[in-house]
């Protein structure tokens, strides 16, 4: 990854960073992180093309990339980055396991304003984790060490959608992090760099599902969520008006 | 099931240092018509006999306890009573269960009330994997959004730190250590918040019930409760306490028919 001017080049793909408008380096933070990784970019999600969005899209008050690729264990693994109205800069890494693994979702989401950063973390578990304690000490309870620390972190708040809480795991955190004081801004992306960092060491480590029977119920689970977040998605409701559904409907297949 | 009609006697004892409210009587005034019978046993434990060891050895500890059980049709065990720590702390605990022919939510609930601190844990658990099986959310909970709304305030802003809890717990949970406020104003709205999710659980929940007729879910739902039951067994934070009061075997007996 290089920073050049006010752009990353990651992975052969030149990515705006807004900074220049004195929004965070959040999407260095992310492309930092999977500089490492084997991506190979998708051109078409359940075949439909995604080019409108993969080489980046202007419309007037929306600017974004959305970069979706698969990995060794990730059917998708999407980097998006989005700047609305010139005042709100959003950035998310969201990754979904392939049908042989059971890791969970990765969502993060990062939205920053002139005063205010809105975050949104969690690993989405893909099985019941009262029926499935053995998944939540596996995957979810290597958290409880950042979510402890970042807890506490002024704004932060319950989800505010009773879709997304149902999903979400016991270590899912979301807020309105106030930017006055430089350690709220300096945690939001060193959160953000924790969770990816830990998700990425279980991604390296997740074994496939060993047997058929809990490999269909994860599947089954895994398209319950994505549905979910796709019917439920806020940021996608409150763009439909401004940038039509063409793009939000690509968008939505970049995303979840 | 016949009904029964009984008194029930709930007062919460005279305090130094704070009057309580009177919590147990109003959450009694939801259940009494609600055809509910006694519980004389449960899991091999007879209730009157638990009944007299946890008195006798709480008023060794300066302590009283005051435990009531209920069955219905649906309910497979209904639990209501307090307990006062040390003349200081009031645990005012709910508990409702259904029988394993019903799938609706549990709802074990506590709050606890001192003079300087008051603490609120409410829910409607769900039995089923409430993300596959949206039905069941539409069903039995999204009607409470409402609710869940009007009393949010009470919940922490970080959530609660046992990650047990917050696993099994439903989109709308409650749980928070707000201060009691001026003229204990907080207090009474925990107080209002606990009795409105009995409330919705005995009238809208309870009451829309029917039988499960899928063996595949009614397998997993009794599956699940039973999870759920030993979460709180082992874990609760109010075991340890029990423990010291009543000794390990006779707490054990107690959480068991709490839970």
């Amino acid at each position: 990854m290089m920073i050049h001017g006010e752009q990353i080049f990651f992975k052969s793909e030149t990515l705006p960073t807004f900074t220049e408008r004195g929004f965070q380096p959040i999407l260095k933070t992310f492309c930092s992180a999977l500089d490492e990784l084997e991506l190979q970019p998708l051109d078409t999600i359940e075949g439909k093309s995604i080019r409108l969005l993969r080489d980046g899209v202007e419309r007037p008050f929306f600017t974004a990339v959305f970069k979706p690729y698969r990995t060794e264990k990730c059917e998708k693994l999407t980097i998006c980055n989005c700047i609305l109205m010139d005042r709100i800069l959003t950035s998310a890494v969201i990754a979904i396991p392939s049908d042989d693994y059971d890791l969970p979702m990765l969502v993060l989401e990062w939205s920053e304003t002139e005063s205010v950063i809105s975050v949104v973390v969690d690993y989405v578990p893909l099985v019941d984790l009262v029926m499935h304690d053995d998944y939540r000490i596996h995957y979810l309870d290597p958290l409880d060490h950042y979510w402890t620390k970042y807890k506490e972190l002024p704004g932060m708040a319950p989800n505010r959608f009773a879709w997304s809480r149902m999903m979400f795991s016991p270590y899912y955190l979301s807020g309105h992090v106030p930017k006055q004081d430089e350690k709220n801004i300096t945690a939001c992306l060193q959160l953000m760099q924790d969770y990816l960092a830990l998700w990425l060491d279980l991604c390296t480590k997740a074994e496939p599902i060993p047997d058929d029977t809990r490999k269909q119920y994860v599947r089954a689970r895994k398209a319950r969520i994505r549905k979910i977040f796709r019917e439920n998605d806020e940021g996608a409701k409150s763009l439909l008006q401004m940038v039509g559904k063409e793009i939000i409907d690509v968008l939505l297949l970049c995303s979840f | 099931m016949s009904t029964v009609k009984f008194e029930m006697n709930l007062a919460l004892p005279v305090l130094e240092d704070f009057q309580p409210l009177q919590l147990p009587e109003a959450c009694w005034k939801i259940l009494q018509n609600c055809d509910l019978e006694p519980l004389e046993e449960f899991e091999g434990i007879n209730i009157a006999e638990n009944r007299e060891k946890v008195k006798e050895k709480m008023e060794e500890m300066d302590s009283s306890m005051v435990m009531h059980y209920f069955q219905s049709e649906k309910i497979e065990k209904l639990c209501l009573g307090w307990t006062v720590i040390m003349k200081s702390i009031v645990v005012t605990m709910f508990s409702g269960w259904p029988r394993n022919d019903y799938d609706f939510p549990a709802s074990p609930m506590d709050l606890v009330e001192s003079e300087k601190h008051v603490y609120i844990g409410a829910d409607l658990i769900p039995l089923t994997d409430i993300v596959i099986n949206d039905w069941y959310r539409e069903k039995y909970l999204d009607g409470f959004e409402p609710l869940y709304k009007q009393y949010l305030d009470l919940s922490d802003p970080t959530p609660n730190p046992m990650n047990w809890f917050r696993a099994l717990s439903s989109p709308y949970v409650i749980s928070g250590r707000p201060d009691v406020g001026q003229n204990r104003g907080t207090v009474k709205r925990a107080a209002e918040c606990f009795t409105a999710y009995i409330r919705y659980w005995m009238k809208e929940i309870v009451a829309k019930a029917e039988p499960m007729k899928d063996p595949a879910h009614k397998k997993y739902v009794n599956r699940k409760k039973a999870k759920i039951r030993d979460e709180f067994r082992r874990k609760d934070p109010g075991g340890p306490p029990l423990v010291m009061s009543l000794g390990k075997e006779l707490a054990w007996e107690t959480v068991k028919l709490i839970f």
